[in-house]
């Protein structure tokens, strides 16, 4: 028993690093400034920046919030290491609890609180309009994500994330239900700060939430935002991709957990790359587009899932 | 111990070498540096907080007014951390009269990379700094004095003037922001996210040229009129010339006019994309970023050195590299391909249009000029109208000089320049710069320096604009209207 446990948490650290690590090469490959001189160093790099950062002596600012300026760090690794638990990279890797589906959704709010503390806690204007700039974020992606996420709930009939990729097997959800994939990444978009909705963290207040932060607690913001990003893809791939299975016409010809990340990449990098296709956009108008646009989209997908699944019962 | 110790300390070193954050700071003649750096190498990143980054970046000219700010932020410096200096040293080339700082009596620098910043030099400043970066070790640096702190009073809305009771931010961005070439303080007074009034500090880029300008020669005024805005050196030359050439009776050659023209052009197309990389980068527009980066660098490839224009004419010894300023043929269609892509861009014209509207007899009424003024004469008047604007006039210049160096024939390029001082009197003179027209007076009393010189510059009539432009709009799309106005702040401190 304490072997199997000791087994997951390994695993599980294993694919946060592998999945932040990946997430910060993705980063750098498909930045402009990268662009025309791409070279094998771009590999090494997130390691020379993590070695800069624990090198780089700490922080404070004047007349901080200690606790939560020092704690902010904290909620957010622990958020993205208790949300990782869920997310099945294979058969039997993961918690396989009834829940899972709506565990990881709800688990994304307290990130949401390390970037309000991280804002808040730093005693000063910029990172006030960063802390409410993430709480606008919450009210962006929590509704629209959750809808997002209906509709393959409703075909595999339950709510665990290790169910719904089993109900995959031999069709992945993406296949009827593209629409659904488009409005759970749009929404995720909103969930993990990244471009073109990244206005708590956006460089027009200096760095925002984390302006004032350096050293080992910026490293591990970094690592947090980075794993946060590769975790919400990665779940992506399990309720919509197939999780750990083959295409089917191709079968299982690479081990279920390398199915897994390659998805997963292929996802962060599609993120990545319409964050760079996208000019910044400010958080009412990423409120506009989750409420205006993404919402009622994801009513019609959810109703045409409930009919097809009716009517076809694939 | 000891040895093996210095081999870890080695390889850390090296291993961090892979990857560099700086924060700049641009004091007044980066522009076009830190829009092409970036791009340089990829082991250069910029950080958006000085906590985040190891170097501070400094770009010459430093004021005493910016000083403050630069020790500031070299105390935020996350550590181990280094200074590098940028540019020719303010003292070097305004003189040391220009209450100009020098910065290594103030902090450690550990590096000073020389070059010249104007458009035809920045290709290999960039790389030189880059190059000088990369080789720098690190070290946990010297603790630097304290700034003391500028006291602004802001007055704040009465509970009468206000909807709901809430509370009135005052939000200081500056002097070290992204929405103008150089040090520019905005104090926004905030309700939330909305910006309810604006108030504008400058003067951390001045450099006294005026008062300079009639304390010194008439050769040196040139010196001087080509320092007033270092990312536009021909424009400022140009004026002044033509003003002295005015005052003498002498009329340059044909051939040098026509030279001086395709110069000008140029440089205010070169000029126009760099801006458009720095708005793209304030957008975070990635999509962008890299194609407006490239033309830019391509073409002040193409920029004359300021010094060819010459009292009387055009003295192409002084270009060392040889251009030759003939404009490749596809130049022109690239920028209007750019233009074509940007004005057909939706997500563009999302954080662009109905931001920062200025209509037309306002913009007349103020003295506006160049793309601000022709953006409210033929289109809406907003930061989109002007990027567009500045585009289609960048496409325009490129193809004009073209067809002004098919028509160039062979001729004189200089005339005889009398030996005498200018005989008493006036003369005007005004030059279509890349921010707008630049208009100089000049005076002469007969005798070896000017007796009046007057320069009405472009950025500070639109500088003047800011306060009525910002409110009612978020931030970002407040510092997008700010930015949208192509403001020189080392033009426009003069």
């Amino acid at each position: 028993m304490m072997e199997e446990h000791l087994r997951a948490a390994f695993l599980t650290l294993g694919w946060l690093t592998a999945g932040g690590y990946g997430v910060a090469v993705l980063e750098r490959w498909i930045s402009p400034a990268s662009a025309g001189v791409r070279s094998a160093r771009i590999l090494l790099q997130p390691l020379a920046s993590a070695a800069r950062l624990l090198r780089a002596a700490d922080h404070l600012p004047p007349h901080p919030d200690g606790a939560l300026f020092r704690t902010a760090p904290l909620i957010a690794v622990a958020t993205v290491v208790l949300a990782a638990w869920v997310v099945p990279f294979g058969p039997a890797t993961a918690a396989d609890t009834p829940i899972g589906l709506f565990y990881f959704i709800v688990l994304l709010g307290p990130f949401v609180v390390a970037l309000a503390n991280a804002g808040w806690g730093t005693n000063s204007k910029y990172g006030l309009v960063a802390s409410m700039r993430a709480a606008s974020h919450l009210v962006a992606y929590e509704v629209a994500l959750g809808f997002a996420i209906l509709g393959p709930a409703m075909a595999a009939e339950s709510l665990s994330l290790v169910r719904i990729v089993e109900a995959q097997e031999h069709l992945w959800f993406v296949v009827w239900q593209p629409l659904g994939l488009g409005l759970y990444l749009a929404s995720a978009l909103f969930a993990v700060y990244r471009r073109p909705f990244d206005t708590p963290i956006a460089g027009e207040i200096a760095g925002g939430a984390l302006a004032e932060y350096g050293g080992t607690r910026l490293l591990l913001f970094r690592a947090a935002l980075a794993v946060l990003l590769f975790l919400t893809a990665a779940a992506g791939a399990a309720i919509y991709l197939g999780g750990w299975h083959g295409p089917p016409v191709v079968g299982p010809f690479l081990p279920a957990p390398v199915w897994m990340l390659l998805k997963s990449y292929a996802l962060v990098a599609l993120l990545l790359w319409v964050g760079r296709r996208t000019p910044r956009f400010g958080h009412d108008q990423m409120l506009r587009f989750s409420w205006k646009i993404v919402l009622p989209v994801a009513f019609v997908n959810l109703a045409v899932t409930g009919i097809l699944i009716l009517v076809l019962d694939p | 111990m000891g040895g093996m110790t210095g081999m870890l300390r080695a390889w850390v070193d090296r291993l961090t070498a892979l990857e560099r954050r700086y924060f700049a700071i641009d004091g007044g003649s980066g522009g076009a540096l830190l829009a092409l750096l970036p791009g340089v190498d990829d082991r250069l990143r910029p950080a958006e907080s000085p906590h985040h980054a190891d170097l501070l970046l400094v770009v010459e000219p430093v004021t005493d007014a910016l000083l403050g700010a630069i020790l500031e932020t070299y105390r935020s410096l996350a550590r181990p951390g280094q200074v590098v200096v940028a540019g020719v040293p303010g003292a070097e080339r305004y003189g040391e009269d220009a209450s100009l700082v020098r910065i290594e009596d103030h902090l450690p620098v550990a590096l000073r990379v020389g070059g010249a910043t104007t458009p035809e030099a920045v290709g290999s400043t960039a790389d030189a700094v880059a190059l000088a970066i990369r080789h720098e070790r690190l070290h946990r640096g010297t603790a630097a004095p304290a700034a003391t702190p500028e006291e602004i009073l802001i007055p704040l809305r009465s509970a009468a003037e206000k909807e709901i009771a809430t509370e009135d931010v005052v939000l200081s961005v500056g002097p070290v922001q992204s929405v103008a070439a150089g040090p520019l303080r905005l104090l926004l007074l905030m309700d939330g996210e909305q910006v309810v009034r604006a108030e504008v500090r400058s003067g951390y880029a001045v450099r006294h040229i005026e008062r300079l300008s009639r304390e010194r020669s008439w050769s040196e005024g040139i010196s001087l009129a080509t320092a007033l805005d270092p990312l536009a050196p021909v424009s400022g030359r140009l004026a002044y010339l033509q003003a002295l050439e005015s005052l003498y009776g002498v009329v340059a050659p044909p051939r040098a006019r026509l030279l001086r023209e395709i110069a000008l052009g140029i440089e205010r197309a070169t000029s126009h994309l760099f801006w458009f990389t720095r708005f793209a980068e304030l957008l975070a527009y990635d999509g962008l970023i890299s194609e407006a980066r490239r033309l830019a660098a391509r073409l002040a490839t193409m920029a004359a050195p300021a010094d060819v224009l010459v009292p009387g004419g055009w003295d192409p010894d002084a270009d060392r590299r040889g251009a030759g300023y003939r404009i490749p043929a596809g130049a022109w269609e690239e920028v209007r391909r750019l233009t074509h892509q940007v004005s057909s861009d939706r997500l563009f014209g999302l954080r662009t249009r109905g931001i920062g509207v200025l209509g037309a007899d306002r913009a007349r009424q103020v003295g506006a000029s160049g793309p601000v003024l022709r953006a409210s004469e033929a289109a809406e008047g907003d930061a989109r109208a002007r990027a567009l604007a500045r585009l289609e006039a960048a496409a325009e210049d490129l193809e004009q000089a073209a067809v002004l160096f098919d028509r160039l024939t062979d001729g004189a390029e200089r005339t005889r320049w009398p030996d005498s001082h200018p005989p008493v009197g006036a003369a005007e003179s005004r030059v279509s710069g890349p921010r707008g027209t630049l208009t100089l007076e000049l005076e002469s009393d007969g005798g070896d320096r000017p007796s009046g010189i007057h320069w009405a510059r472009p950025s500070a009539v639109h500088l003047a604009l800011v306060p009525e432009l910002v409110p009612g709009h978020t931030l970002p799309d407040a510092l997008t209207a700010v930015a949208s106005l192509d403001l020189s702040m080392a033009e426009a401190d003069g």
